[in-house]
């Protein structure tokens, strides 16, 4: 085994500079109103990935772009044969979104492969940074679309996906960005899982539990999967509100609320007896070309999303769902159709590679804890693809998904020290 | 029997029983919020004759000995869970017996009852265990309203902890009392070994701030603590 690289204990300042000057420049690209919003396979989404290219260019690290328009950025190491050593995040954001969310990621593994380019360490195996596109479902009501690519994850109807509130599909959103649809239409994987050694992905945490805990630094256990079904509908009858008596309505309203509410109950069980669950409804409408305030309401559309750290909660979750529409159905007189689903399995991260980073920051004196991730990323599907991945994640203030997200730079640049010591000693603990 | 007998021989029931889970690693979920690494499920005993039969003369115990022989007139249940154990202590204490829903059907006095209840009857709350004590408000809200004076509430167990956060009973002037809360639980589960040092380490921990480590693990914090009092 060859001896770790003597490491510096903390981000040398001017690299720190650095880091804080690329963080001003990304807001400053893509500020929207009171947020950011990079699109995804959208224009802000490719400027940013194009500040990040160019970057990387100009410090003598090799650039290449894959089929799906992800970014790799690749330090050589000692034996460039070897598996590489990964990390990356997303640099796509919800709209009017924070900017740190993914891009905190980036600019991490950007400082390290840079940080050990300008002081000539030479890592043992190749480092990898992958700057990825369309992680956001908010566009496309799809999530891990660059990531899902690299190993063959997207289907016909992924691409067929409309952008919210706009006309082009996913397809010509990602050709417009340079991506080659061929082999992706294909399913073909852009990338073998052997040619990495493991993924690392730092992410800023989305809920509330590092600052309760009050630690900056987080080691993600594992990974909810979910499953979206973002274009349901309740079919009932529509009627007039004065005329009908209630043993003949076919209310959609009435119905839909009724399944919300027997699907609460069963949550309130589900969570008492310490299973993982959440439930979102977050999208719930009548038709406002034909809804009436006198008009007995005979359709309702819906999207419904559920995430859980167990595969086994989310199956028994399916199962409760199927029966309550059955019920509700009968009893009101409407029929549930959920529509497709789009299901992202729940992931574990990698023991070994956990420990080692436990143990890195013992070393160096970080303050962490071991977490489950309550949100899905990129790296659910690195390690759902085989590839050993361990998450870190960085204390942050009031949530994602919002410009108030606030990560403190000293937390940041904690988690990026941690990464970069990850980065160069993962060989010693990999098989 | 002394208090403390009561409670011990209650706890003794509830474990035998499997009614009580110790997790502390991955918490339970109360629906008000609060993480939890201990849950008792009471519910569970009306399936063990010998142990619901015990724990129901503990209960008339209890009872007698708090509140006398000339207290009340009308044993009370909630819906689901205190139906069983009101209708069988109302059937010991041969005294009649009502179920408040948790929700009123339609409206008007009585909405909220089944059995028949004449204004001005002395009512005991009957259930089998209390977290915060939200539900009871909610119950004790409809006799009210059915004409009934409450001013006593019996719960198998009392969690002992959440209390201090939700003062909903204590608002309506309702006293509760209970066979058991967590720490006579705790103390019998020790002493019979059923709990590693670890184990208990963090369940003291619990019971001594769990509030604070509810919100830790990823529950209510003070802040909704807060809420709640004002």
């Amino acid at each position: 085994m060859t001896p770790r690289p003597k490491a510096e204990p903390e981000v040398p300042a001017p690299l720190k500079a650095w880091a804080v000057e690329l963080f001003e420049e990304l807001r400053k690209q893509s500020a929207e109103g009171i947020g950011i919003s990079r699109p995804t396979y959208g224009e802000g989404e490719t400027r940013a990935v194009e500040t990040i290219a160019e970057i990387a260019r100009g410090e003598g690290l090799a650039v290449e772009t894959d089929a799906a328009a992800n970014v790799i950025i690749t330090l050589p190491g000692e034996n460039d044969a070897a598996p590489a050593v990964a990390c990356g995040s997303h640099v796509d954001s919800v709209p009017q979104g924070g900017n740190y969310d993914g891009a905190a990621g980036v600019i991490a593994g950007l400082l390290a492969l840079v940080r050990a380019k300008r002081s000539n360490v030479r890592p043992l195996r190749p480092l990898k940074l992958f700057v990825l596109r369309g992680e956001e479902s908010a566009w496309f009501g799809r999530a891990y679309i660059g990531s899902s690519a690299l190993f063959g994850g997207l289907n016909a109807s992924d691409l067929e996906l409309r952008r919210r509130g706009a006309r082009d599909t996913l397809a010509e959103a990602m050709a417009a960005c340079g991506a080659d649809l061929t082999p992706i239409r294909a399913g073909n994987a852009l990338l073998d899982p052997s040619s990495l050694a493991c993924f690392f992905e730092l992410h800023i945490e989305q809920g509330p539990v590092m600052v309760a805990r009050k630690v900056p630094v987080g080691l993600v256990t594992g990974i909810r999967g979910n499953i979206r079904h973002p274009n349901a509908v309740c079919r009932g009858n529509a009627g007039h509100a004065g005329a009908v008596p209630r043993w003949l309505r076919h209310d959609a309203v009435f119905a839909l609320s009724e399944l919300v509410m027997r699907l609460d109950q069963h949550w309130i069980i589900l969570l008492e007896q310490g299973e993982d669950l959440v439930v979102t409804l977050g999208i719930v409408g009548t038709d406002p070309t034909e809804h009436a305030m006198s008009r007995i309401p005979g359709e309702v559309d819906f999207s419904l999303e559920y995430r859980s750290q167990s595969a086994e909660t989310m199956d028994g979750f399916a199962g409760i769902l199927e029966e309550e529409m059955a019920i509700v159905g009968r009893n009101r007189r409407v029929a549930f159709e959920l529509g497709p689903a789009i299901p992202t399995p729940p992931a574990r991260t990698d023991a070994v590679l956990v420990k080692h980073l436990a143990a890195l920051c013992q070393e160096t004196a970080i303050p962490f804890e071991k977490l489950p991730s309550g949100a899905g990323h990129d790296a659910a599907v690195f390690a759902n693809a085989g590839v050993p991945t361990a998450m870190v994640f960085i204390r942050n203030e009031h949530g994602s998904h919002n410009p108030d997200e606030a990560m403190a730079y000293d937390d940041f640049f904690l988690g990026a020290q941690l990464l970069y010591d990850a980065l160069l000693t993962a060989p010693e603990v990999l098989p | 029997m002394i208090d403390k007998e009561l409670a011990e021989t209650t706890a003794q029931i509830l474990l035998d029983t499997d009614c009580v889970l110790f997790r502390p690693q991955e918490p339970f979920f109360f629906s008000s919020g609060w993480a939890s690494p201990v849950f008792v499920d009471v519910k569970r005993l009306i399936s063990y004759p010998l142990a619901r039969n015990t724990l129901i003369e503990l209960a008339v115990q209890k009872i007698l000995a708090t509140l006398g022989y000339q207290a009340f007139d009308v044993i009370a249940g909630g819906e689901v869970a205190g139906i069983p154990f009101a209708a069988m202590v109302a059937d010991r204490l041969n005294l009649p017996l009502v179920v408040v829903r948790r929700q009123a059907k339609g409206y008007g006095p009585k909405a909220q009852l089944e059995g028949h209840l004449e204004p001005g009857k002395r009512v005991l709350m009957v259930e089998d265990l209390t977290t915060d004590g939200r539900t009871k408000g909610v119950f004790c809200d409809g006799l009210r309203r059915a004409g009934a004076h409450v001013s006593d509430a019996f719960v198998i167990f009392k969690y002992g902890i959440f209390d201090v956060v939700v003062r909903d009973l204590d608002a309506r002037g309702v006293t509760l009392f209970s066979l058991a809360t967590w720490d006579d639980v705790i103390r019998v589960a020790h002493r019979r070994g059923a709990l590693d040092g670890e184990t208990l380490k963090k369940i003291e921990g619990y019971i001594a701030d769990p509030i604070a480590w509810s919100e830790v693990h990823g529950g209510a914090g003070p802040a909704a603590a807060a809420g709640s009092a004002a």
